[in-house]
Parts: structure tokens; C-alpha cells; sequence
């Protein structure tokens, strides 16, 4: 993936056209678009019937039943609520270290975002400083992706995951705290629910440094210097296994699964595992 | 210890301005790789150790630039071509080889064996010309100046006895053997493009040693009229004699034969008092080479 590479190839966008990733129909969404709702509603998708009440609205009468047993059954239909979706990325300068972090983020959310538009969800994009709502449908995706491009440039900011208990979110980031996992941990308590999509490094499980080294948090820009022995690595590692539990149990507690994308992921394999992660039957 | 290659001042030189690359390599390092990662959350917690851990490194560290100004010194100590005397010996007496212009170069060979403070070279050019003095590095043999002036024999050793003093000996290393060898001296031919010609009798004052001198080891033959045979004056004992020509590694001339070899064999068996350390210092380099690179392939990952 080079620098020159576009944000949002013709892949990708044709992808969105064709419409690859909204679930077959409202009713068999198990992530995105309507979602059934306990109590019945006016949509046109029937639900059953219910004996007939004095009060109830004459015309949802069936009056074939009626016909056949001479008695008087209602029809009732589902109710499809509209639910909003947030779509939260991390625009800090840790997600700025590479350009692929940013661009495969920034990908990830233009499939989301799609998709929920295009399966007649609103959606609420934020990232870093830039805030703004999306009505569904074809206009609202057309607008949505314009927006993504125009932010992405925007001047890094440390990122903001508040949003209102009850919509639908997604925060795309890498969840690393420059406080450490304490701190990261503490932040993510307070989100409502949300599944943490992770933007990781391909190779953050072996990392290739050697001999005596200086790193530099993109973030904090606060320097530590290391000497990467076996000794250092398995605590590294260690560290790292923390991480991911906290990032689960994190995800648990707002009632979903961390998912985790390579930063380097070519557009067709980041469409392929996009559709597995969020619209293949029996994910959550 | 004593250096016949480099001296010690240069080697000093050498010693400290290799002390401080090798320390500003060591120490500039960490400056000079600087690498930005996402994040150090997860590599801040795994650096942290307890004190003696910290304290182990930091000497652990300074440690392992301990090889590496092994090998250098090592490899500085070699080109020095240290000699050691043993404490308790007498010094060595004087050594002045004598050399004719095609001898010269295996002449300088054979001195940078001897012990470069009690070692001086002449070449044969008219009445003689000191080439390396009293201890000077055996660096690069000089070339003989051209045309050599035919050796004027008396003045050379009158001029190699003057450097030697009474005590000291006198090595000849010539293509031509020369017409008397004085006291204490001798004789070894060079092979060289001068026709071989069969070398006049040398002198020899060996009055009453005479048939003692037949049972030395490599020499083949002497005559029986001990008037002038020898160099060696009798005052020398015959053990000191025995002991010197064992020591000497040289070709011993008499009048009779064209030469007469003392076996390296029998040569070697003498005392030393001194001892070449050249080979154990470049043993000694690369061992802590070996040891340098073994600790480097260990901290790099793989």
C-alpha cells in the first residue's frame, strides 16, 4: 500500500455501488439496517394475528379468517424502529503514525457507513473535531463518503468516544492510551455500548527492532529507550495479551466482539473481511 | 616487554584513539536509531525493572564493550611484536648482525627475531652503515644504497665491535664469507647471485679447547691445528660456548668444511630468556572477536 495510493479506490467504491454488503432484507439484519423490535408496529412485514378487542381498528380485521370461522382475528405487523448508528474514528496521532492505519480505518468506515445508509439506517460520523449526521439513503452515502475524504486531513486530535446510550456505534481505532492500559481500560468503561473495531500493525506480535533503540510515541512524543532482548519481548508480549483481554472485556460489557483488522490490508481482502465480520449469518 | 614491531607510543596512539571510537560508537548509538511506533503503552511497562536489574544492565552493557577493546588492544599488542623477559635473567648480550647488500634482507629477518633493545644491523658498504640501531622498531627492511661500495671487512667490525662492546657478539650474514671473523663473532652464508667460491679459512683462536670444540653439536669438523678456527677467544668457557651456539641458530664456519650447521633442533634446546608474545596476542584477538560476535548474534532478534 503506497502513500500515493487514493483513500477510496474504484474497488472499494464500486463495491458500495453494487451494494455487496447490506444484509438481504430488513428483517434478516443481524448488524445493520432495521432492527425487529419487541412490540408490534405499522410496517408492512406481517408479525401474526391477535383476537379482536372492542377499540381496535376495524380495517387491520382479517376478514378471511372471519369468512371461514366467523370470528374476529386482527393483523398484526412488525414494528421497525429507526435506530441510529455512530461511527466514532480515531483521528490521533497514533492512528497518523502510518498512513495505512489512517486510510484502512478510514475504509473500514466507509463500508460501515454504506452499508447502514444504503439499508436505511441514519448514520452519525465523527472523527477527531468533525461531527455530523447522515440521513439514510443513496444521497446520504454519496455525502457520507465525501465527508470521510474531507476529514481526513483534518490536524490530529485525541479522541472522543461519548455518544448516546442507545444508538448503534462503532469505534474504529487502535485503542492504545499514551497513560497506558490503566487509563485505556477507564476510558473505554465509560463508553455506552459499541464494538471496538482495532486498527493493529501486521507485525506488532514480533516487532522488527533490533539492537539498541529509542522509540517515540507518535502521540505523547515521550521517548523510551529499549533493547530488544527475548527477555524484553515475552514481557512486550505479555503486555500485550493484557491489552487484548482489557479490549474484550471492554467489548463484553457493552455487549460485543472486538474486531481486528491489519493496518496493511489490500481494498479486496478488507471488503472480504468486512462482509465476514459484520454481515455472514451469526455475527453479532 | 619489550616491542620489536610498532612502538610504544604509536600503539598507545592507536590504543586511544580506537578506545574512543569504540566508546562513541557504544555510547552514540541509542541517539543515533530513533524509531516512532504507535504507541510505547505496552513497551513502557515491560522496561520497567527492579533497580539491581537496571543496575545489571547499565554494567552488563558497559561489559559488552569489553570484547571489543579486548580484540583491539589484542590486535595493537600483535603488530607490536612484544617480546617478554624473564624477570631474575641477565640481559642479553649485544647482538650485531652484519649483512653484505643481497644478505641484508634475511639479515633483518633474523634480527627481528632477536630482542630489538640489544639488536643493531650493519650493512657492509665501504666502512659500514648502521641500517637499524639499538631499539629501533624492526619495521621494513631499508633497501642497500647503489652502488654498494666494496666493504672495507676491518672497518665494519671494527665499527659492529665498537656497537657490540666486548661482550657482545657478532652475526655475519653475507654472501661471500668475509676474510677473519673477530672475537665472539659468526658466520652464516647467504645463498645469494654472487658465484659460490669456495671461502678462504677463517680465523679461529681456539688453543687449548681445541678437541673439546669436536664434541659441539653440529659441528662437523675442525682441525686439529687449533691456531684459527674459531672466533672465539678463550677466555669464554666452553659451557658459555656450548650455551651461545645452541642459542645462536646459526651456521658455525670453519676452515676445513664450508659450513657447519647447528640443527634447529639442537639450537632450540637452549635456555630462553625471552619469549615472542606476537602469536598469543593474535590468538588473544580473535578469540575476544569470536566472543564479540557471539554476544552481538544474542542480543539482535531474530
Amino acid at each position: 500500500m503506497s502513500d500515493r495510493e487514493p483513500l477510496f479506490p474504484d474497488e472499494l467504491l464500486a463495491a458500495l455501488r453494487r451494494g455487496e454488503l447490506p444484509p438481504q432484507s430488513a428483517s434478516d439484519a443481524r448488524f445493520f439496517g432495521r432492527h425487529r423490535a419487541a412490540v408490534p408496529g405499522d410496517s408492512p412485514e406481517f408479525q401474526d394475528f391477535r383476537a379482536y378487542r372492542p377499540g381496535d381498528d376495524l380495517r387491520r380485521v382479517d376478514w378471511n379468517i372471519y369468512r371461514r370461522s366467523g370470528k374476529l382475528f386482527l393483523r398484526r405487523f412488525r414494528a421497525l424502529p429507526e435506530k441510529r448508528h455512530w461511527l466514532i474514528l480515531d483521528n490521533s496521532a497514533s492512528m497518523r503514525c502510518r498512513p495505512e492505519r489512517l486510510r484502512t480505518a478510514w475504509r473500514i468506515a466507509a463500508l460501515l457507513g454504506g452499508a447502514l445508509l444504503d439499508s436505511g439506517d441514519p448514520v452519525t460520523l465523527r472523527a477527531g473535531n468533525f461531527a455530523r449526521n447522515f440521513p439514510a439513503g443513496n444521497a446520504g452515502a454519496a455525502e457520507f463518503i465525501t465527508a470521510l475524504e474531507r476529514c481526513f486531513d483534518a490536524p490530529p486530535v485525541a479522541p472522543r468516544f461519548d455518544h448516546p446510550a442507545g444508538d448503534g456505534c462503532c469505534i474504529i481505532s487502535d485503542f492504545l492510551h499514551p497513560e497506558g492500559l490503566a487509563a485505556a481500560e477507564k476510558l473505554l468503561s465509560l463508553v455506552p455500548g459499541f464494538t471496538p473495531i482495532r486498527i493493529r500493525e501486521p507485525d506488532e506480535e514480533s516487532p522488527e527492532l533490533a539492537g539498541e533503540v529509542r522509540i517515540v510515541d507518535a502521540e505523547s512524543r515521550a521517548g523510551v529507550v529499549i533493547r530488544p532482548d527475548r527477555e524484553l519481548l515475552r514481557r512486550y508480549r505479555d503486555n500485550l495479551v493484557r491489552f487484548k483481554a482489557m479490549l474484550k472485556r471492554s467489548a463484553d460489557r457493552a455487549g460485543s466482539r472486538v474486531r481486528e483488522f491489519d493496518a496493511d490490508l489490500e481494498v479486496s481482502a478488507l471488503i472480504r473481511r468486512v462482509a465476514e465480520e459484520f454481515f455472514v449469518e451469526g455475527s453479532r | 616487554m619489550t616491542a620489536q614491531g610498532l612502538p610504544w607510543n604509536w600503539i598507545l596512539a592507536g590504543a586511544l584513539a580506537a578506545g574512543a571510537v569504540l566508546a562513541a560508537l557504544a555510547f552514540l548509538r541509542p541517539l543515533c536509531r530513533e524509531v516512532v511506533v504507535p504507541s510505547i503503552m505496552l513497551w513502557q511497562s515491560a522496561q520497567r525493572q527492579p533497580r539491581y536489574r537496571v543496575l545489571w544492565r547499565k554494567l552488563a552493557r558497559l561489559g559488552s564493550l569489553l570484547p571489543a577493546a579486548t580484540a583491539i588492544a589484542a590486535m595493537l599488542l600483535t603488530l607490536a611484536k612484544p617480546v617478554l623477559r624473564l624477570p631474575g635473567t641477565p640481559p642479553p648480550p649485544r647482538q650485531v648482525v652484519i649483512a653484505d647488500a643481497a644478505a641484508l634482507k634475511t639479515a633483518y629477518d633474523h634480527a627481528g627475531k632477536l630482542d630489538p633493545l640489544h639488536t643493531a644491523v650493519v650493512l657492509a658498504d665501504a666502512g659500514g652503515a648502521i641500517v637499524r640501531d639499538f631499539g629501533a622498531p624492526a619495521t621494513v627492511c631499508p633497501t642497500p644504497p647503489r652502488p654498494v661500495r666494496r666493504p672495507d671487512w676491518h672497518a665494519v667490525a671494527a665499527l659492529a665491535r665498537n656497537l657490540a662492546g666486548s661482550e657482545g657478539e657478532i652475526r655475519y650474514f653475507c654472501t661471500e664469507t668475509p676474510p677473519q671473523l673477530p672475537e665472539r663473532a659468526a658466520f652464516r652464508r647467504v645463498p645469494g647471485a654472487v658465484a659460490e667460491t669456495p671461502p678462504p679459512p677463517l680465523a679461529v683462536l681456539l688453543p687449548r679447547q681445541a678437541r673439546w670444540a669436536r664434541r659441539l653439536p653440529g659441528i662437523r669438523a675442525v682441525t686439529a691445528e687449533a691456531e684459527a678456527e674459531v672466533s672465539i677467544e678463550n677466555a669464554v668457557s666452553p659451557r658459555e660456548l656450548e650455551q651461545r651456539l645452541y642459542a645462536s641458530e646459526l651456521y658455525f664456519a670453519d676452515s676445513g668444511a664450508q659450513r657447519a650447521e647447528v640443527p634447529p633442533r639442537e639450537a632450540a634446546a637452549g635456555k630462553r630468556s625471552a619469549f615472542q608474545l606476537g602469536a598469543l596476542f593474535a590468538l588473544l584477538a580473535l578469540a575476544a572477536a569470536a566472543i564479540d560476535f557471539v554476544l552481538w548474534r544474542k542480543n539482535r532478534i531474530v
